[in-house]
């Protein structure tokens, strides 16, 4: 290959081209299937997306079939064995279905779709032998006694045998698993009032006499396994975080020859230490490595490290400087010499932390099972203690009634209202735009006391950009002489300004003699004048952000106006930091651009001084989320991703690399940080009817409970109060759930 | 009272079609997905992505 400089421009502008390298195709397909991607897709929520996605796909020849799974935002694509994928991807992604491919090997969509099925099966046969049970219980409470009575009770038992051995069966398992870890969970109480209310039922049966739950236990098994089904079903719709594997959109690299100015391509996989490799425009570093050269034209190398380093501003490196896998090059042309490769590469190691994090996260025991541990302690305590007492009176009635007990004191309202709120919270928020991984979650951002908020790409748009106009706006002339003077220059700033100027009709001869002199600025002549645009070297840059660059318009020397360039703060980011501040949730700012930069940025969002940390390399982040624990993480970038894992709660903002989204347990669907108070205000408002639930069925539960031990229970009560119950919980966390949502986002819009 | 013994098979016989049914529908994907039918039946008749969903299914049952 050539190295005039036209042939540097041969940059790949397809981003999604990685998808049809080999390495990729390797590792994101099965090897039954290899013609099938899986695509984790967001915005699919409508017939019309639908319709969208099936034309779409007609107008490529290589896709045979897709398939969507809306409960699940999955979309299988398949291709002809040889075919193309990346121009349909890249469609759907300008049609803005933004697909993030998922790792097929350790995809459990097949696990998930026979344990969906096992537990609908459960349900169907619960469901079967209640009702059967319900129609004979009915007739034995409406009186129905002697030879008859006792064949219904027997048919009874017999139905209710397939829910005691079969449909309740997962309720003993997740038992099990949670005694395992010493952590009894509110499984516990279920598991003893079925098992006993069996044994004591049985037992009265064969000696026909005393009371029968059957009807009671197996409402109670069918209403709890649906209420988690319908949990899981909604977890399951959104993306796990097995699903992403990061991976370097490249699979070969250019190996540059020096004797020959020339480069082959080899694949990434063959690319060893100390070989030098070209790479050009746009491309990212597929390694670590020292910059060797700069070309022939020996322009400047600029390098963006946004992904890595949390900067704002693309680096200018200088020859003999170390330079990182995953920077991205915005200038022509670079040969760099490679140190290290892989895993060994600092983007590798921070991946391989993120994953030791994620492996390393200590579960949270929800409020509901650490209520059902104490709850079951005291009932188990109070029952043995009137057993011991009430033995001296009557032994038979103290088994009787303290067994009535365990059975009356099962905080079913509270297992079932539980999942329930939570599934309806879950689902609202993916309405509203952000994905809530696990319902987990939300129990966690009720409890966090801090943010932590990266700056560049989050807080920030991450690119550089046109801030404003210093002293005054520029005539339809001075844009033009403007964009005529950047016509020929790959400067950062003349992107910038030529993005800004977009509308400008531009006159490329405006100007004569333009030229860029290296860290000068640009110069030319136009109409006998000579007009300059270089840094503000003017007393007015102390107008000027630290955070943003000034240039300056010069005309015979003379500053005419001034361009204000940088990384903008997204409109809402002030905002919704000073509301968390009245929240009560301390915010901070964390980010690895210069400490200057930070510092201003976090001033001008109205943060102190102790709430700002700039320079912040991501195992410092890392350090900082440990610190402080019951901090909530909200990044982006590869450097947010450990302390994304290791965060209490961790936050990817649209547009995050995939390694953040799978280290985050929120991913906020919708550009910006607007969902964060969103998203607090919907886990208080959770946590608030889950708690009014714990309230109202810890006081069925205590009366309940008396009433066993006085003996006034017997199953009729017991068949009467338990729906009743478990109607209440239900139609509070329907009505919580719904109501206060839109009472606090009145709130939210009266406040802001 | 001797009407029981037959109604009572009689029912249980009802009960036990309606769960057959519900495990065949189980077993034919029928609870899988309960999101994109409701809008793929909106779509017009040629190729439609629910087709071709049951489609691969069967490609899978056959392998």
């Amino acid at each position: 290959m050539d190295t005039t400089p036209e042939l540097f421009e041969q940059e790949s502008d397809d981003i999604w081209d990685y998808l049809d390298s080999s390495s990729f195709r390797s590792q994101f397909t099965s090897e039954e299937s290899p013609s099938k991607i899986r695509f984790y897709i967001e915005g699919v929520r409508c017939s019309k997306c639908l319709a969208k996605i099936e034309s779409a796909r007609n107008q490529y020849p290589d896709i045979l079939n897709t398939s969507m799974d809306m409960s699940r935002n999955i979309l299988t694509v398949e291709s002809s064995p040889e075919g193309r994928v990346a121009p349909f991807i890249g469609k759907l992604s300008d049609l803005g279905f933004v697909p993030h491919p998922i790792q097929t090997k350790k995809d459990h969509s097949e696990v998930q779709k026979k344990e969906n099925r096992s537990m609908l099966l459960k349900m169907g046969i619960a469901a079967f032998c209640t009702g059967n049970l319900m129609t004979f219980s009915t007739s034995l409470y409406a009186g129905v006694s002697g030879s008859i009575g006792r064949y219904f009770e027997w048919i009874s038992f017999l139905f209710f045998l397939p829910i005691l051995v079969f449909s309740a069966k997962p309720f003993y398992t997740s038992l099990w698993a949670s005694l395992k870890e010493k952590k009894p969970s509110v499984d516990l109480p279920i598991v003893g009032a079925v098992l006993i209310g069996f044994f004591l039922s049985t037992y009265h049966l064969i000696i026909h006499n005393g009371d029968i739950y059957f009807d009671s236990l197996a409402v109670l098994v069918l209403l709890l396994l649906a209420s988690r089904y319908f949990l899981k079903r909604i977890q399951q719709s959104f993306m796990s975080s097995s699903f992403f594997l990061p991976f370097l959109n490249q699979d070969k690299v250019n190996l540059w020859n020096p004797k020959t100015n020339s480069s082959i391509p080899i694949p990434l996989e063959s690319l060893v230490v100390d070989q030098l490799i070209a790479l050009y425009k746009g491309q990212k570093l597929p390694a670590d490595g020292i910059l060797t050269s700069n070309g022939l034209t020996n322009s400047q190398v600029y390098l963006n490290n946004a992904l890595l380093t949390g900067e704002s501003l693309p680096v200018k490196t200088a020859v003999g400087e170390m330079v990182f896998a995953g920077s991205e090059l915005e200038s022509d042309f670079a040969v760099i010499s490679v140190t290290a490769t892989g895993q060994e590469t600092r983007l590798g190691s921070l991946f391989e932390k993120m994953e030791e994090e994620i492996l390393h996260r200590t579960p949270l025991i929800s409020l509901t099972d650490r209520l059902a541990q104490n709850f079951t302690y005291l009932i188990l305590t109070v029952g043995l203690l009137f057993f011991a007492l009430y033995s001296f009176v009557d032994i038979g009635e103290a088994i009787r009634r303290s067994l009535a007990l365990v059975i009356l004191a099962c905080p079913c309202a509270l297992a079932l209202a539980t999942p329930l709120t939570q599934s309806l919270s879950l689902l609202k928020a993916a309405k509203s735009g952000f994905i809530i991984k696990r319902a987990e979650a939300l129990e966690r951002i009720h409890q966090v006391t801090s943010v932590a908020f990266d700056k560049t790409g989050t807080l920030t748009f991450g690119q550089f950009k046109f801030v404003d106009w210093i002293l005054r706006s520029p005539s339809q002339l001075e844009k033009q002489i403007v964009l005529s003077l950047e016509h020929n220059s790959k400067h950062p700033i003349a992107k910038a300004l030529k993005n800004e100027l977009i509308g400008v009709a531009p006159i490329k001869e405006l100007v004569s003699n333009a030229e860029e002199k290296l860290g000068l600025g640009v110069s030319g002549q136009f109409d006998g004048n000579l007009f300059e645009l270089k840094s503000l070297s003017h007393s007015n840059v102390a107008q000027n952000d630290p955070a943003h660059t000034a240039i300056g318009l010069y005309k015979n020397g003379e500053l005419q106006l001034g361009v204000s360039l940088g990384d903008r703060l997204r409109p809402e980011s002030k905002k919704i930091v000073s509301l968390l501040a009245k929240l009560k949730i301390q915010p901070f700012l964390v980010s690895g651009d210069s400490r200057e930069t930070v510092q201003s940025v976090g001033q001008n969002l109205g943060l102190k001084s102790n709430q700002i940390f700039g320079e912040a390399s991501p195992e410092a982040k890392l350090k900082f989320v440990k610190k402080n624990h019951k901090t909530m993480m909200v990044g982006d970038g590869a450097n947010d991703a450990a302390a994304l894992a290791a965060s209490f709660v961790g936050v990817a903002v649209k547009g995050s690399m995939e390694a953040s989204l799978s280290a985050a347990d929120v991913y906020l669907g919708n550009s910006g940080v607007q969902p964060i108070a969103d998203l607090v205000l919907l886990s208080r408002d959770t946590m608030k009817v889950i708690k009014r639930n714990l309230v109202f069925s810890l006081i069925y539960n205590v009366a309940g409970a008396t009433a066993a031990l006085l003996g006034f229970v017997n199953p009729l009560v017991a068949a009467v109060l338990m729906p009743i119950s478990s109607f209440c919980v239900l139609s509070s966390s329907l009505y919580g759930t719904s109501f206060l949502r839109s009472l606090s986002k009145k709130q939210f819009e009266e406040e802001a | 009272m001797s009407i029981l013994a037959l109604m009572i098979p009689i029912t249980i016989g009802l009960a036990s079609f309606f769960l057959f049914f519900f495990f065949w529908a189980v077993k034919k994907d029928q609870f899988d997905d309960l999101v994109t039918p409701a809008h793929s039946v909106l779509l017009d008749d040629e190729n439609l992505l629910i087709e071709n969903n049951n489609k691969q299914d069967q490609q899978q049952e056959n392998i």
